[in-house]
C-alpha cells in the first residue's frame, strides 16, 4: 500500500487508529477457520462519518476493504484475502439509545451481544439471538452472518429483530433501510439482504432493533434415546405438538461421552440426549406446555428422562449440552466447527451418516455432533491435527463428503448460521445454481461496482472465491 | 505515524532461542481456536483497544513466533509486557489453555534474549552496573546507618 494512502487514512481517523506493525496485521489474519489473510494496514474508525471517508478513499484507490467485529467467524468471513484495509468496528461500540415504550434499541456495529443484554437486563428485556460466542460476537458481526442460536427455535435470528439499519456505501455514500415500525413494506427489504452480506455489500454504521421481554419461568426436561431414529421420532413428535419450544438440542453419543468426561457427570449409555426447554411469562402456560412436549417425546420410547424441577436441576441439565464444545476443544489441536441444515425429518439418518465419515478418511478425523435439533442445524465438530498435511488433508475430504453425501442430497443447506465465508464457496453453485450465483454477483455489482467490499469471499462468487493458504 | 513494514518471519535457530515457549506451549498456541471469549473483558484490551494487546491477540503473538511468521519488534514488547497477568482469560478459554502461563514463557524468552520494554531495559541496566536496581553506589550501601 502506497504511503500517501496511509497518511490520508491517518488524516481520517488519526495516527493512533491505524496500524500497520506486522503483529497487529499478523493477529488480525484469521478468524475461528483454517484460513490466513494479511491486511495492509488496520483502522480503526470511531464514526460513521470517518467509515464514510474510509470507504470513499478505498474506492477511489480500488483499496479491498475488509469489515471486522470480533472476528469468530467459523468460516473465513473477515478474513483479509486480497491485502487491503481491515475496518475494525471496536470503537463503534455505542448502545445509542433505548426507546422502552417502542421496545427499540440502537446501537453500533461493534457492541457485544453479551454486554447489550446485560444493558437491557434490569429493564426486563433481552435480545433474542443466543451465538455460543455471545459474549464475544458484535452485533455487527451477527447482522454479517445472520448469527442464530439454540433460541432461534422460537424467537428466529438476527434478521428477525433488526427493524433498520445505516449502512455505508462503497464511494461513501450513507443509506438507511427499513424503519422505524414495525410494518413497512416501502423497500425491497434491503434490511434483510444485508443481513448475511458477510460484509460484502457496505459497513453496517447503525443498527435498530427490537428487543423482547425476557421469559420468567423456564421448565426444562430432558430425554436418553438407544436409537437415533427415536430421537428423531422425538423430534418431530415434538415439533408437530403444537407447541414451539424455546429450545430443542440434540446431542450424540460421541459429544455426550466427551461432554459427560469434561463435566464429570454419570450419563447413562445412549445413542442420543434431546433437550427440550419451554418459557414464557405465565407459568401455568410454561408448564403445560413442557407437559404436553413431555408426553409428545415420550411416544418416541427414550430409555431415561429427567423433568428439571429446579434451577439447579435445569443448570444441570444444560450443563452437558454446554460442555460439548469446550470438551471436544481440549480433545485435539485443531476444533473446526460445521454448521449444516437438514430437514427435521432427516436428522437421526443425517446423523448416522456423520458418524460414518472418520472411516471413510481413515480416522485422521474425529467428530462429535451436537445441535439445535428443532431447526435441522447441526454442529458436526471436526478434531484433527493442522500441521499434519495429511490430517488437513483428511478433514477437507470430510466436509466434502458432509456437503455432498449428506446435507445436500437430503435437501439441506450447507450453512444454517455461521456463514459462506472462504470455507463453503466451492458447495454454493451445488445448493443453489450457476444461476443464482450470477444473480448475486448482479446484486453485489450493484452496490459495490469496483468490487471493493469484502472481495471474493463466497457469496457472490461461489466457486471462483479465492482460498488462501493455511 | 505508520509506514508500510516488512513481514519477516524467523528462523528455525532463531524459533528454537524461544525454548520455554516451543518446549512447552507450542501445541497450545495451535489449539487457540481463535473464539474471543478471553477478549472482551480482558484489562489491557479495555485499555488499549488493539487485538495484539488482547488475551486473544497475545496468544496468536506466541503462535506466530512458533511459526516463524513473526520476529520481536518494539511492538510485540509493548503488546506482551502489558499484560497484567490478571488471569482472566485462563477462567474464560473454552479450550481449556494456560493462557497466563503461555503469556509468561513468551515473556521470559523475550527477555531472556534481551528483548525488554523500556522500564525493564533500566532495571536490567542497573542491575548489571550497580548490582542493584535503583542505580545506587552499592559503596553507599551502609551510609544510612552512619546518619543514626
Ligand atoms: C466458539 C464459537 C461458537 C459460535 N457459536 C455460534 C452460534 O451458536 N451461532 C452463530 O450464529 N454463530 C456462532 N459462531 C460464529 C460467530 O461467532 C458469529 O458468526 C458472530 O456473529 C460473528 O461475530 P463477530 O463480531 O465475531 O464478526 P466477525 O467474525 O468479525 O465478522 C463476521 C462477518 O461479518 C462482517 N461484518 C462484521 N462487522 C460488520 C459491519 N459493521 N458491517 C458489515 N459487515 C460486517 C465481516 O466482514 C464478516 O464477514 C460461533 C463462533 C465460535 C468461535
Ligand atoms: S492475564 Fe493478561 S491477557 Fe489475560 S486477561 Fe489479564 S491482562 Fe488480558
Ligand atoms: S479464549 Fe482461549 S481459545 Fe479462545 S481466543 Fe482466547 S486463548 Fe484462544
Amino acid at each position: 500500500m502506497r504511503e500517501e494512502i496511509l497518511r490520508e487514512l491517518e488524516k481520517i481517523v488519526g495516527e493512533d487508529d491505524v496500524s500497520t506493525d506486522p503483529v497487529e496485521i499478523y493477529v488480525h489474519s484469521r478468524d475461528s477457520a483454517l484460513f490466513q489473510g494479511f491486511a495492509d494496514v488496520i483502522v480503526r474508525p470511531e464514526s460513521t462519518e470517518e467509515v464514510s471517508q474510509i470507504l470513499k478513499l478505498a474506492n477511489d484507490y480500488k483499496i479491498p476493504v475488509y469489515p471486522r467485529g470480533s472476528g469468530t467467524s467459523i468460516c473465513g468471513g473477515p478474513i483479509p484475502v486480497l491485502g487491503g484495509i481491515v475496518l475494525a468496528m471496536y470503537k463503534m461500540n455505542r448502545i445509542i439509545e433505548f426507546d422502552r415504550e417502542n421496545l427499540m434499541v440502537t446501537v453500533e456495529p461493534g457492541v457485544i451481544c453479551d454486554d447489550l443484554n446485560e444493558f437491557l437486563a434490569p429493564y426486563g428485556y433481552f435480545f433474542p439471538p443466543d451465538p455460543g460466542s455471545s459474549n464475544a460476537a458484535t452485533i455487527g458481526g451477527m447482522v454479517g452472518h445472520n448469527a442464530g442460536g439454540m433460541l432461534a427455535l422460537k424467537y428466529g435470528t438476527t434478521k428477525d429483530w433488526i427493524q433498520w439499519l445505516e449502512v455505508v456505501l462503497p464511494g461513501g455514500k450513507v443509506i438507511r433501510t427499513g424503519s422505524n415500525t414495525l410494518k413497512s413494506v416501502s423497500d425491497y427489504d434491503l434490511t434483510k439482504l444485508f443481513c448475511a452480506s458477510e460484509g460484502t455489500l457496505g459497513v453496517v454504521t447503525k443498527i435498530g432493533m427490537r428487543v423482547a421481554p425476557k421469559p420468567k419461568y423456564y421448565r426444562t426436561v430432558l430425554f436418553y434415546f438407544d436409537d437415533l431414529r427415536k430421537a428423531g421420532n422425538a423430534i418431530v413428535n415434538v415439533r408437530s405438538s403444537g407447541v414451539v419450544p424455546a429450545a430443542l438440542e440434540i446431542i450424540d453419543r460421541i459429544s455426550m461421552k466427551t461432554a459427560g468426561e469434561y463435566t464429570g457427570m454419570d450419563l447413562p449409555e445412549a445413542e442420543a440426549m434431546l433437550i427440550v426447554q419451554t418459557d414464557g411469562l405465565v407459568e401455568e402456560q410454561v408448564q403445560r406446555e413442557i407437559e404436553i412436549c413431555f408426553e409428545a417425546a415420550k411416544k418416541a420410547e427414550p430409555i431415561e428422562w429427567m423433568m428439571a424441577e429446579t434451577e439447579e436441576e435445569r443448570n444441570k441439565a444444560w450443563a452437558i449440552r454446554k460442555a460439548c464444545f469446550p470438551a471436544l476443544a481440549r480433545k485435539a489441536i485443531t476444533t473446526i466447527i460445521e454448521d449444516m441444515c437438514v430437514p427435521i425429518t432427516k436428522i437421526p439418518d443425517a446423523l448416522v451418516e456423520i458418524q460414518k465419515i472418520p472411516e471413510r478418511v481413515n480416522n485422521l478425523v474425529s467428530i462429535g455432533t451436537y445441535g439445535h435439533a428443532g431447526d435441522g442445524n447441526l454442529h458436526p465438530t471436526f478434531l484433527f491435527d493442522e500441521r499434519d498435511p495429511e490430517e488437513r488433508e483428511a478433514f477437507f475430504k470430510a466436509t466434502k463428503i458432509l456437503y455432498d453425501e449428506v446435507v445436500l442430497p437430503r435437501g439441506g443447506s450447507i450453512t444454517g448460521e455461521h456463514g459462506i465465508g472462504i470455507a463453503r464457496s466451492k458447495y454454493i453453485p451445488k445448493q443453489l445454481g450457476k444461476e443464482t450465483i450470477e444473480l448475486m454477483k448482479g446484486i453485489k455489482k450493484v452496490f459495490d461496482p469496483n468490487n471493493i467490499m469484502n472481495p471474493m469471499k463466497g457469496k457472490p462468487y461461489g466457486d471462483e472465491a479465492i482460498i488462501p493458504e493455511i | 505515524m505508520s509506514e508500510v513494514k516488512e513481514f519477516k518471519g524467523l528462523s528455525k535457530e532463531e524459533i528454537k532461542k524461544f525454548e520455554f515457549l516451543s518446549d512447552k506451549y507450542a501445541d497450545d498456541t495451535f489449539k487457540c481456536i481463535r473464539c474471543s471469549y478471553c477478549q472482551a473483558k480482558c484489562p489491557s484490551w479495555e485499555e488499549f483497544g488493539w487485538v495484539s494487546h488482547s488475551a486473544r491477540g497475545r496468544i496468536q503473538t506466541a503462535r506466530g513466533i512458533v511459526e516463524g511468521k513473526l520476529r520481536p519488534s518494539e511492538y510485540m514488547l509493548r503488546a506482551v509486557f502489558t499484560c497484567n497477568m490478571c488471569d482472566y482469560c485462563l477462567l474464560k478459554c473454552p479450550a481449556g489453555l494456560p493462557t497466563t502461563d503461555i503469556i509468561r514463557a513468551l515473556k521470559h524468552d523475550l527477555a531472556k534474549q534481551g528483548y525488554y520494554v523500556g522500564v525493564h531495559k533500566k532495571l536490567v541496566e542497573r542491575i548489571q552496573k550497580y548490582g542493584n536496581p535503583y542505580g545506587e553506589d552499592p559503596a553507599k550501601r551502609a551510609d544510612w546507618m552512619k546518619e543514626e
